[in-house]
């Protein structure tokens, strides 16, 4: 029976083992970059955990098409993204007066954080919450980890160029929003 | 990362206008610099633990789903492919069609004063090698019934028409139900019955048979008596 099941699987015990080995590896390697692109869309410490998760699950069921490292690192950051988009829409629906109180007070905003500070995220968050998809998830992307436009490019899977442009625009929006 | 973070580390954020790219990406970097909490790897080999062992639930019943799918298609062609049952309507003379039909059959010869080749019996035909062969005068209570050389047979069979099962009952008198029957009790039956219609066999009744219809006895007479009826009266009322 698991001879007919590794056949209709496509899996042996020694993939699997392998496999397993390769998914540990990257999970220590990406846990912090799924978080904080979670994060960056929801701001909540507690539902970018959840979202993270959601996606690292997402890609154990698909990893055997994702061993590659830039190729896994690429799908679980647009993975993260959109199940955080989901879940900022959905969260959006019931709790509208939350959300927008939290748009002006982060919940995770460090306690050493002055009344000036707090309020100074509040404008920032909210000013890229009003950026477009495609210039919020590039400024979110370019601000974190030292990652370069190459690095977002590949991340997203567009040109360089793209990248670029897009990151052009996102500031020059943020500018006249922070205004 | 946040916790490292000071006061004085964050006085450039509250600055009103930040102009360049620079600050503001510096700002934006200070938000995301957020790490999840220590157990969050913990959490997340758990919930990828818990999924597996799901999913290798659902991939051990695939065999078994496979294997179900598999039996059921070969049940479903093994049925669909099984041949219909033939009927004795098809073959050369069927018992059916020589009750019903008025056309005499040519009664095969019999020839009592010579030695049949084989001898039928209860129906049942013997082999060759099992069947007697003497001379010996046949008992009154067995029925001799001389089996037809293939010549014999083969004009009737050749005269018969090709079997064919009409779709539709032709109109006319009311058709009798189509027996099955084998091919060879259906000629040896045919056979017996044109020779009993011949009268050149004679079937022994039973033993058990009450036997030839008696004479119905005349009835004795039988008397009735006389009934007398009186009219009721008044008084037996009330």
């Amino acid at each position: 029976m698991s001879i007919l099941a590794e056949r209709l699987t496509g899996f042996t015990d020694v993939d699997q083992e392998e496999l397993a080995r390769e998914f540990e590896t990257r999970l220590v390697e990406s846990s912090t970059l799924a978080f904080r692109v979670a994060y960056g869309v929801l701001r909540q410490r507690e539902d970018a955990e959840d979202v993270a998760q959601e996606a690292f699950t997402k890609a154990h069921r698909s990893f055997r098409h994702l061993r590659d490292r830039t190729r896994f690192r690429a799908w679980l950051v647009r993975m993260t993204w959109r199940l955080a988009l989901d879940r900022q829409r959905a969260e959006r629906r019931r709790l509208a007066r939350d959300i927008a109180h939290a748009s002006e007070t982060p919940a995770d905003a460090a306690p050493q954080d002055g009344p000036a500070a707090r309020f100074r995220a509040g404008e920032l968050w909210r000013a890229i919450d009003a950026l477009p998809d495609k210039y919020r998830v590039v400024v979110v992307l370019a601000n974190m980890e030292g990652h370069g436009i190459d690095d977002v490019a590949t991340l997203l899977g567009v040109p360089p160029g793209t990248v670029k442009s897009r990151l052009f625009h996102a500031r020059r929006r943020l500018k006249e929003l922070l205004r | 990362m946040t916790d490292e973070r000071t006061d004085e580390q964050m006085t450039p954020l509250v600055s009103p206008t930040p102009s360049d790219d620079a600050s503001i990406d510096q700002e934006i970097q200070d938000l995301l610099a957020v790490d999840p909490s220590p157990e969050f790897e913990a959490k997340v080999r758990t919930r990828v633990a818990t999924e597996a062992e799901t999913s290798g639930w659902r991939f051990g019943w695939l065999p078994v789903a496979a294997g179900t799918a598999v039996v059921a298609v070969l049940v479903l062609a093994v049925i669909v492919s099984r041949p219909e049952p033939t009927m004795v309507d098809a073959s050369p003379d069927p018992v059916s069609t020589a009750a019903r039909t008025t056309d005499p059959i040519p009664p095969p010869a019999l020839t009592p004063a010579s030695p049949p080749e084989e001898v039928l019996t209860t129906g049942s035909l013997p082999s060759p090698q099992s069947a007697p062969e003497s001379d010996a005068p046949r008992s009154a209570s067995v029925s001799t019934v001389q089996r037809p050389t293939p010549n014999e047979l083969a004009p009737t069979a050749r005269s018969a028409p090709p079997p064919s099962i009409p779709a539709t009952l032709p109109p006319g008198p009311p058709r009798f139900a189509r027996i099955v029957i084998s091919t060879g009790e259906a000629t040896a039956l045919r056979r017996l019955f044109a020779q009993v219609r011949a009268r050149e066999v004679t079937v022994p009744a039973p033993a058990d048979s009450p036997g030839p219809v008696a004479a119905l006895e005349s009835p004795a007479e039988i008397l009735i008596p006389r009934l007398s009826i009186e009219p009721m009266t008044l008084a037996l009322i009330d």
